[in-house]
């Protein structure tokens, strides 16, 4: 019997018992095999429509998904599982790798691979750097296991140890100095601190408007002091408000006490700790009063680590982050000045075909532009010589000119930061959090 | 309920609705028929002023769940939103019959229907939602503020003194209770209950309003027309067209009248200069005033900087103008009157393009202020070339007439807030 003949026989037989899963099954199966991905879809989902949630069915259309090139239909329908298995963990794992997300691949990968070590890929793990019973180290990052925590409690989160500090960072110098005389001398220094009875440590918090390098100062804060980093993003805040959220907060803590020197950097922080009077769930509570907590030591010491936190808008921050011995200190990250932005290009150009570029001149005309802003202009008129160069047949350097095209197109997108912050600076400073801005905006 | 559907809304309430979006479009490619993501979604664009796709999320969301009231609500607060009050209210009056005993919906009813000035219906509807949820904050607020359109002061009063017992830190009740306060007279009190609503809400741009209007009323000058603005914002928009329609055509009534009776002739020609005083006062005053109120510190902060502009402009042109007027009739010379009375005149343009909202009423306003300038330029240049005193004087007489018809135009143009 040919596949052809095979197929009609099962579409027959189907035919007359259409509420036969695993006829139908085995037809969208046999299409898949076939390569006939159109009607494997058009057959997994008509079974879909008749029993929703089967999981054999759902990763039987994730796959044909994937195999017909809808890439992002399958990963949807992947991250939508609601019990996913091992083999869905796989396939999610080589589509995110396949996006260039290795992270989330290789966090993927291992779910899979701890549910069923006997999906191991070769390839796969080449190319993810892992095992099935252990991870690599590779030249930038170091992982390491959170401790004695059960699997449960166990945060996802990847432990750094970065290699920059504040060389890395643009200009910024008003910052650095800040937190070299709030952070790193008393990290360098501790004895003198408790000699004192001062503990080292504690909690940063750092804001500004979006794209001017809160999390890169973070990161090479880490670097700087020789410590490790953590970083925790909206994504994972977002995972604890709707999950187990505080033990996963508390464990959190725990792999970076366990590995102090560290440096815990939760980015849009305001996320976690919303003032806003809308957070109706009693489980928002738990977990602002979970966090203060942790930040506080009550129950662990904190000596060595350093929390620091990000967020662009500290107005929507809990009062109660701010009291001592928590979010105390607070440093405005503000855009770069003009020769912070010369330094910046210079750093965005670096590796890149250069010809005359007047670095002083393109800082000036970029005045409020973030690092972000700076960034876009950069790829703007990296595109616009790729563009020249495809046509042309000739590549050329960039110059002045395409950066200068570049920024007199884009507008600079702190300006809307600047107006809100503007108004909390005039009408909302009695405690003089935001006083910074106000030296900014020379609003006195 | 789907993972992504739930971060979406945590992100909504976290104020971060750019980030939602990715998470509803997921939510609705696993569940297309999801009607409550449908809504939730279009309040979410609705927030990004993209609102043509939250109208079609919106009626999306009502297509597959035609008895759902959230559905309706949602669509009731993007029409609100695009000022499409008529069609709002249509979609919150379904919310409210499918589901009566949501407060949320009636307060959104109760604000439709006061910026339609319907104040009355709006009390009913702030009442009817405080019925449900005593302690609603968006009916407690709507209920003070319908209190004061309505006339009842000491009762809006007493409202908002309610309200902030309960929640001193609800923004809206101390813009109310401002409010109030302000129209009673007791504006070192507003005073204060806008700077608190600014310091809790900073971006609360009608506080800042307020403080400029408490700033304004401690000159006695400005006082009958803050009183006068109060009286005319209770008859809504209607009453900004009426009075001066009234007003002109009783002013055409004397002079005719005086010429044929001279027994009331003697009083005709006060009555119509202190017509003009009054239209004067109306059209140049508020902008005067907010350049005395410069002169305070929260008043420089408080005004924004197309009140500062306009300000500065009317009030040097008025000046000029009123100082060539003087100097012509002190010392004579027709050219200090031909130089002076356009550049009074076209003060009123000018203000209108500062009345106008955004959008098509400014781009009109800014059209007819070019027509004026260039008849008023052409009356200067004229001046200078070898035009009779005749054709002079058919241009001034063209100019001065340009700027009255402007003023027309304006008194309807200015309370339209176009559709978006």
């Amino acid at each position: 019997m040919s596949n052809d003949d095979a197929i009609r026989a099962l579409r027959e037989a189907l035919a007359h018992s259409p509420d036969n899963l695993p006829l139908r099954r085995h037809l969208a199966d046999s299409l898949h095999n076939q390569a006939r991905y159109a009607e494997a879809i058009d057959t997994y989902k008509e079974g879909l429509r008749l029993t929703p949630g089967e999981p054999s069915l759902e990763l039987g259309l994730a796959r044909a998904f994937a195999a017909a090139g809808r890439n992002s239909e399958s990963l949807a329908l992947l991250e939508g599982m609601a019990s996913p298995q091992p083999a869905a963990h796989l396939l999610r794992a080589r589509l995110l790798l396949g996006e260039g997300s290795v992270d989330s691949a290789r966090a993927a990968y291992r779910r899979a691979l701890e549910a069923d070590e006997s999906l191991e890929d070769a390839d796969l793990s080449a190319r993810l750097g892992v095992s099935g019973s252990t991870w690599r180290d590779d030249d930038e990052r170091e992982r390491i296991p959170a401790g004695d925590m059960s699997e449960q409690q166990r945060p996802d989160k990847t432990f750094e140890r970065p290699t920059h500090g504040f060389e890395s960072v643009g200009g910024m110098d008003a910052v650095k100095e800040q937190i070299r005389r709030k952070i790193i001398q008393p990290l360098q220094h501790p004895e003198i601190y408790k000699a004192y009875g001062k503990k080292v440590g504690g909690g940063i918090l750092l804001y500004g408007p979006p794209g001017c390098g809160k999390t890169h100062i973070a990161r090479a804060t880490a670097g700087e002091v020789k410590a490790g980093f953590i970083s925790v993003g909206i994504s994972d805040v977002l995972n604890m408000w709707i999950g187990e959220s505080e033990k996963n907060l508390h464990a959190l803590f725990e792999q970076a006490r366990d590995n102090a020197p560290c440096v815990l950097f939760f980015d849009e922080v305001d996320a976690l700790g919303a003032s806003r009077t809308d957070m109706r769930q009693s489980a928002g509570r738990n977990l602002i009063n979970q966090f203060l907590s942790e930040l506080d030591g009550i129950d662990a010491s904190n000596d060595g680590l350093l929390v620091l936190a990000a967020t662009n808008a500290p107005w929507h921050l809990d009062s109660a982050f701010r009291r001592p011995g928590r979010f105390d200190r607070i440093i405005f990250v503000p855009p770069p000045d003009e020769a912070a932005r010369a330094e910046v290009l210079r750093i965005q150009l670096k590796g890149k075909p250069v010809g005359d570029v007047d670095y002083d001149t393109l800082a000036k005309k970029s005045r409020d532009f973030s690092g972000a802003d700076l960034m876009a202009c950069v790829n703007e008129a990296v595109d616009i010589k790729l563009e020249e160069a495809l046509s042309g047949g000739v590549p050329a350097p960039i110059t002045s000119k395409e950066l200068l095209r570049a920024i007199k197109q884009h507008k600079a997108t702190t300006k809307e930061w600047f107006a809100t912050a503007r108004n909390y600076a005039l009408y909302s400073n009695q405690g003089g959090h935001y006083d910074d801005i106000v030296a900014y905006l020379k609003l006195r | 309920m789907n993972p992504d559907l739930e971060r979406a809304i945590l992100l909504v309430e976290q104020n971060r609705p750019q980030m939602a979006v990715e998470y509803f479009q997921r939510a609705l490619g696993a569940e297309p028929e999801n009607a409550m993501a449908h809504a939730a979604f279009s309040l979410c664009l609705a927030s990004l002023e993209k609102f043509d796709d939250a109208e079609a999320a919106a009626r999306q969301a009502i297509h597959l769940q035609p008895d759902s009231a959230f559905s309706y609500y949602a669509l009731a607060q993007v029409l609100n939103e695009r000022h499409r009050l008529r069609e709002a209210a249509a979609a919150i009056h379904e919310a409210v019959r499918l589901d009566p005993d949501d407060a949320d919906y009636w307060a959104l009813m109760a604000s439709v229907r006061g910026q339609q000035s319907h104040w009355h219906e709006a009390l009913q509807a702030a009442d009817a939602g405080l019925q449900h949820d005593p302690t609603h904050p968006g009916c407690i607020n709507m209920r003070a503020l319908c209190l004061q359109m309505t006339g009842r002061g000491a009762e809006s009063v007493a409202a908002s003194d309610a309200a902030l017992a309960r929640d001193p830190e609800n923004p809206q009740s101390h813009y109310t209770r401002g409010l109030a306060l302000l129209e009673a007279g007791r504006r070192h009190e507003a005073m204060y209950h806008f700077k608190e609503c600014l310091r809790l809400e900073p971006n609360f741009q009608p506080a800042r309003e307020g403080i400029v209007l408490a700033l304004k009323s401690a000159n006695p000058l400005y006082r009958p027309i803050l009183k006068a603005s109060f009286w005319l914002a209770r008859g809504g928009a209607k009453w900004g067209i009426i009075l001066p329609i009234g007003l002109w055509i009783l002013v055409q009534v004397l002079n005719h009248a005086g010429r044929s009776n001279p027994a009331i002739e003697p009083y005709v020609d006060p009555i119509i200069y202190s017509y003009v005083a009054f239209v004067g006062l109306t059209w140049i005053g508020p902008h005067v005033f907010d350049l005395v109120v410069m002169l305070h510190p929260l008043g420089r902060i408080a005004l924004t900087r197309r009140q500062k502009a306009a300000a500065f402009i009317i009030a040097a042109l008025a000046a000029i103008g009123c100082g060539l007027v003087a100097l012509y009739l002190t010392i004579g010379g027709i050219l200090f009157l031909i130089f002076g009375v356009p550049l009074l005149f076209i003060t009123i343009p000018v203000g209108g393009l500062f009345r106008a909202e955004a959008g098509w009423p400014r781009k009109l306003m800014m059209l007819i202020l070019l027509v004026c300038v260039v008849l008023v330029l052409t009356v200067f240049g004229s001046i200078f070339t070898a035009a009779t005193g005749e054709q002079i004087l058919g241009l001034f007489a063209a100019s001065l007439w340009a700027c009255a018809i402007a003023s027309w135009i304006t008194i309807f143009v200015a309370p339209i807030t176009p559709k978006r």
